[in-house]
C-alpha cells in the first residue's frame, strides 16, 4: 500500500470534520474522494499532505509513518483548486523552483522543465508569467510544478473547480494520461460525480466527516450500501418496502390492501430499496409492463434534457410503494423520478397529468436496518412533542426517510387494541415510564427502540456498548447505519468486572478489537475502542454523565428483553438518547 | 529691495554651512530609509514566527512605536537616557530613534501586503519542500516588497520631512541651518519659504524615482 490512513481525525472547535477515517490506496492507483462541500474531503487531503495536522490517527506513505513529519519532507505533490502559482515567477521558474530548493544542477533543471512542459502540453511557455495564462493553462502549470520534484504521491484538491466545462474535460484527460504515464499514486478530491466516474480507479464517498464507502465506480453505483452513496452518486429513488418475515428478501412489492391486514404481533420487515430513474419502466397500465409492478401514479413534471426525458411521477395511494399505516402515517406522498431514452419516449409518449403504471427493472435493497422512524406514544400530544425534536427531524431528513406516529395506550391490557407493530425504529419518550414502553415494544418483536428525551440535543459523542454478544451482528449494523448520519465522534466501550483476572481482561480486549474489525470489514465503519473496569451500569452512567450531548447505543444481552438493571439508563433526568438494539 | 539684497548676502555667506546641513539631512534620510527598511523586514519576518510569544512581542513593538510621537521618542533618548548614564551623540540618537520608528511603520505596511497574499501559494511552497525560511525569502518577501513599493517610498518622503525634527536634539541639519540664517537677519518668511522650496524639490525627486521603481516592479495584471 502506498497511502494508508488509520483512524485519522481532525476537529475544528470540537466538531469532527474528519471522523475516524481509515483507508488504503494501492501503488499507482487513481483514487477519487467524493463528497459534498463540508464533508471533510479536502481537510483529509490536506492532512495527507501535511498542510493540516491530524488530531488523532496515523498516516503512512510507502510504509513510512509521516503523521509527525512536516509537509516539506513528505514528498507529495499538491495541486490547489485556484492554482496557487507563484505570481512573481515565470512558468519556468515556477516549475523549476522545487528543484532549485533541492540544489539540482541547472542543466538537469532545464531538462526536467522541458520534459514537464511537454508532458502537460505547454511546450515553450517557460517565460510567461502566470497572469498571462488562461485558467486551464495555469492549472496545467500547477500540475507540472507539483510533479517537478518527482513526488511519490500526487494530491489534487478540486483541480477543475474553477474551469469551464470544455477545458475541464480536456484537463481531465491530460491528468489521467499523465497519471498513467508516470504511474504515480494519486488522490483527487471532487464533489462532481461525473468527474469521479471518469477518473477514478476506485472511489471513496465522504459525508459528515466519515468515509462511508469505497469501491469501484460501477460497484458503488449499482450496489451502494448506504442511502447517502445511493443518492449522491447519480439520482436515486429511495423507497420503503414491507416484506413478510417468511417471504424471500426480494419479493415483489405487495399489492394494495395486504399491508392493512390483521398483522398484530407478527412483524413485517421494512427495507429501504433504491430505484435508479433509468431502471423504472412506464406503461399505460399494469398489464402492459414488462417488469415488476410498483404502483400507479400521475405524471407531475416532464423535462426534456436532450438525450433523456426526466419525469416526476406522483404515486397514488393504490400503489404498494406507500406502505405505512394510512391512518397514522404522516408520510408525504411519494414521488418517483424517472428518466427515459428517446426510443422509450417514442414508444409511449407522455403528457403532464397522465396516469401511468410504474414498473421496476432493477431494485437494489440497501443493507441498512434503519428503515424509518415511528414515534410510539400514549397520546397525540406527547407524540407531537417527540416528533418536533429537532435532532429527530434532522436525522430523518438526512436519512431521507419517513417519520410517523402511532398512538396507543401504554398499559398492556392484552387485546384491548391490537395495533400493527410499528415499522422501522420505534421512538419512545425517555423518562420514568420508558422501561415499560420499551418492554411492551420488545415483547412484540419491535427492535431497535430509540428512547429520546423530548428536549434532547444533537449528540456530539456516541457511546456504543454491547451487553451481550448474541445480537452483536445486528447491533453493529444498526450502529453503522446511525453513525453515518450523525456528525459525532463514536467509541466502542467495553466494560469488564473490576475483579476480572488478567486472562478475562485480555479476552475482553480481544473481543472489543474483534468488534472493531467486524465493523470495519462489514460496514466500512471505523470506531475507536476503550476498555473500562467496573460495574457495567455504573460505568455507563458515569460516562454519560461526564459531559452533556452524548448518546448511547446499547446492545441488549438477550434480544427482546430489557433486564431490570438497565432501567437506570433510561430514566435519568436530564437524560440522553438511548438506542436499544 | 534692500531686504532681498541683505538676505542674499547672508545666504551666500552662510552657504557652505547650509550646504553641509543639506548634506546632513540627506545623510540622515538615506541612512534611516535603509536601516528602517531592513529593520522593517526583520520585524515583519519575526511577525510570521510560529511562536506565539515572538508574534505577540512584534505586535507590541509595532503598536507601541506607531502610537508614540517620534519627537517624544527622540527626546526620551537624547534628554532622558543621560539620566541613566547613557550619553549618545545627536546623530546616533537620530539614527537609532528614526530606525526604531520607521521599522515599525514599514513592518506594518509589509504585514498589510502579506494579508493580501494567497495563503495557498504559501502552502504550495511548503508542500514542495520549502522551509519556513525559504518560504519567507523566496515567496513572501519578493511579493510583499513589490506590493508595498508605494507605501515604502511614501515612508522615504516622510523620513525626509521628519528629519527636520532632528534639529530639536541639536543635530544640525538643513532646517537647523536655515533657522540660523533666519535669526541672523530676521527674514523668517524668506528663509522658511526657501527651506520649503528645497524640501519640495527633494520630495519631487523621490516621487519621480518611486514612480519609476513601481513601474518596473509591479506585476502585470495588477495586484492579483
Amino acid at each position: 500500500m502506498s497511502i494508508t490512513l488509520d483512524q485519522v481525525t481532525k476537529q475544528y472547535q470540537g466538531n469532527p470534520v474528519v471522523n475516524d477515517v481509515s483507508l488504503a490506496v494501492a501503488e499507482g492507483e487513481f483514487f477519487v474522494l467524493l463528497g459534498p462541500s463540508g464533508s471533510g474531503k479536502s481537510t483529509l487531503l490536506r492532512a495527507i499532505a501535511g498542510l493540516t495536522a491530524a488530531d488523532h490517527g496515523r498516516i503512512t506513505l510507502f510504509g513510512r509513518d509521516v503523521t509527525q513529519v512536516s509537509a516539506r519532507e513528505r514528498e507529495v505533490g499538491f495541486v490547489f483548486q485556484n492554482y496557487a502559482l507563484f505570481r512573481h515567477m515565470t512558468v519556468g521558474e515556477n516549475i523549476e523552483f522545487a528543484l532549485r530548493v533541492r540544489r539540482v544542477k541547472p542543466a538537469e533543471r532545464a531538462r526536467r522543465r522541458k520534459e514537464l512542459l511537454d508532458l502537460i502540453g505547454l511546450p515553450g511557455m517557460d517565460d510567461r508569467l502566470p497572469t498571462q495564462l488562461s485558467g486551464g493553462q495555469q492549472q496545467r502549470v500547477a500540475v507540472a510544478r507539483a510533479l517537478a520534484h518527482k513526488p511519490k504521491v500526487l494530491l489534487l484538491d478540486e483541480p477543475f473547480g474553477a474551469l469551464d466545462a470544455k477545458i475541464r474535460e480536456e484537463l481531465r484527460r491530460t491528468i489521467r494520461s499523465v497519471q498513467r504515464e508516470l504511474g504515480i499514486t494519486t488522490i483527487l478530491v471532487t464533489h462532481d460525480q461525473e468527474e469521479a466516474f471518469a477518473l477514478g480507479d476506485r472511489l471513496g464517498v465522504m459525508n459528515l466527516g466519515r468515509l462511508l464507502e469505497t469501491g469501484r465506480p460501477t460497484e458503488l453505483y449499482t450496489r451502494p450500501a448506504t442511502r447517502f452513496v445511493a443518492t449522491f452518486l447519480g439520482a436515486a429513488n429511495l423507497l420503503l418496502r414491507r416484506e413478510a418475515r417468511s417471504g424471500s428478501d426480494l419479493a415483489p412489492a405487495r399489492a394494495e390492501g395486504e399491508t392493512d391486514g390483521p398483522l398484530q404481533d407478527r412483524r413485517d420487515q421494512e427495507v429501504v430499496a433504491m430505484l435508479r430513474p433509468e431502471e423504472a419502466e412506464l406503461a399505460p397500465d399494469r398489464d402492459a409492463l414488462l417488469t415488476a409492478f410498483l404502483g400507479y401514479g400521475h405524471v407531475e413534471e416532464l423535462q426534456f434534457t436532450g438525450a433523456l426525458e426526466r419525469l416526476r411521477i406522483r404515486m397514488g395511494t393504490e400503489g404498494a410503494a406507500r406502505s405505512g399505516d394510512s391512518e397514522t402515517s404522516a408520510m408525504p406522498p411519494v414521488w418517483i423520478d424517472v428518466s427515459r431514452t428517446q426510443p422509450e419516449q417514442r414508444a409511449f409518449p407522455l403528457a403532464s397529468g397522465q396516469r401511468v403504471a410504474v414498473g421496476t427493472r432493477r431494485i437494489h435493497v440497501l443493507p441498512t436496518p434503519l428503515s424509518s422512524f415511528t414515534v410510539c406514544a400514549e397520546s397525540r400530544d406527547s407524540a407531537a412533542r417527540l416528533m418536533e425534536n429537532p435532532w429527530l427531524v434532522d436525522l430523518t431528513i438526512r436519512m431521507q426517510t419517513r417519520l410517523s406516529a402511532q398512538v396507543e395506550p401504554l398499559v398492556a391490557d392484552a387485546g384491548a387494541s391490537p395495533v400493527v407493530a410499528p415499522a422501522g425504529v420505534a421512538v419512545v419518550t425517555a423518562g420514568p415510564d420508558c422501561p415499560a414502553r420499551v418492554r411492551r415494544l420488545l415483547a412484540r418483536g419491535v427492535t431497535p427502540v430509540l428512547c429520546l428525551p423530548e428536549d434532547a440535543a444533537p449528540p456530539s459523542r456516541v457511546i456504543v456498548h454491547f451487553a451481550g454478544q448474541v445480537a452483536r451482528r445486528s447491533t453493529l449494523a444498526v450502529t453503522a447505519s446511525l453513525l453515518r448520519h450523525v456528525p459525532a465522534e463514536a467509541v466502542f466501550l467495553g466494560i469488564l468486572p473490576g475483579d476480572s483476572s488478567e486472562r478475562t481482561r485480555t479476552a475482553g480486549l480481544r473481543q472489543l478489537l474483534d468488534v472493531r474489525s467486524e465493523a470495519q470489514a462489514g460496514h466500512g465503519l471505523d470506531v475507536r475502542t476503550e476498555l473500562r473496569l467496573g460495574e457495567r451500569i455504573e460505568e455507563l452512567l458515569r460516562e454519560l454523565e461526564a459531559q452533556p450531548g452524548q448518546m448511547l447505543i446499547l446492545g441488549l444481552p438477550e434480544p427482546g428483553s430489557l433486564p431490570d438493571s438497565f432501567e437506570a439508563l433510561l430514566t435519568q433526568s436530564p437524560g440522553w438518547p438511548v438506542l436499544l438494539a | 529691495m534692500n531686504d532681498w539684497a541683505a538676505f542674499s548676502r547672508d545666504l551666500l555667506q552662510q552657504w557652505p554651512l547650509i550646504l553641509a546641513g543639506l548634506g546632513q539631512t540627506l545623510k540622515l534620510t538615506t541612512l534611516v530609509s535603509v536601516t528602517g527598511l531592513l529593520g522593517g523586514i526583520v520585524v515583519f519576518a519575526l511577525g510570521l514566527s510560529p511562536y506565539a510569544l515572538v508574534r505577540r512581542g512584534v505586535a507590541g513593538y509595532i503598536s507601541f512605536l506607531i502610537g508614540m510621537p517620534l519627537v517624544v521618542l527622540l527626546f526620551l533618548m537624547y534628554y532622558g537616557l543621560p539620566q541613566w548614564g547613557l550619553h549618545w551623540s545627536p546623530f546616533a540618537v537620530a539614527v537609532l530613534g528614526f530606525t526604531l520608528n520607521v521599522a515599525a511603520y514599514n513592518a506594518a505596511y509589509l504585514r498589510t501586503a502579506y494579508n493580501g497574499l494567497d495563503p495557498q501559494e504559501l502552502e504550495a511552497a511548503r508542500a514542495q519542500g520549502y522551509s519556513q525560511y525559504q518560504v519567507v525569502r523566496l515567496i513572501i518577501l519578493p511579493q510583499v516588497l513589490r506590493l508595498s513599493v508605494p507605501a515604502l517610498t511614501n515612508q522615504v518622503i516622510l523620513n525626509l520631512k521628519d528629519s527636520t525634527l532632528a534639529f530639536l536634539i541639536q543635530y544640525t541639519e538643513f532646517f537647523g541651518r536655515m533657522q540660523e540664517l533666519a535669526s541672523t537677519n530676521f527674514q523668517f518668511f524668506k528663509a522658511y519659504l526657501l527651506a520649503a522650496l528645497v524640501y519640495l524639490a527633494l520630495v519631487s525627486v523621490i516621487v519621480v524615482a518611486a514612480r519609476q521603481l513601481e513601474r518596473q516592479l509591479l506585476l502585470p495584471g495588477g495586484t492579483r
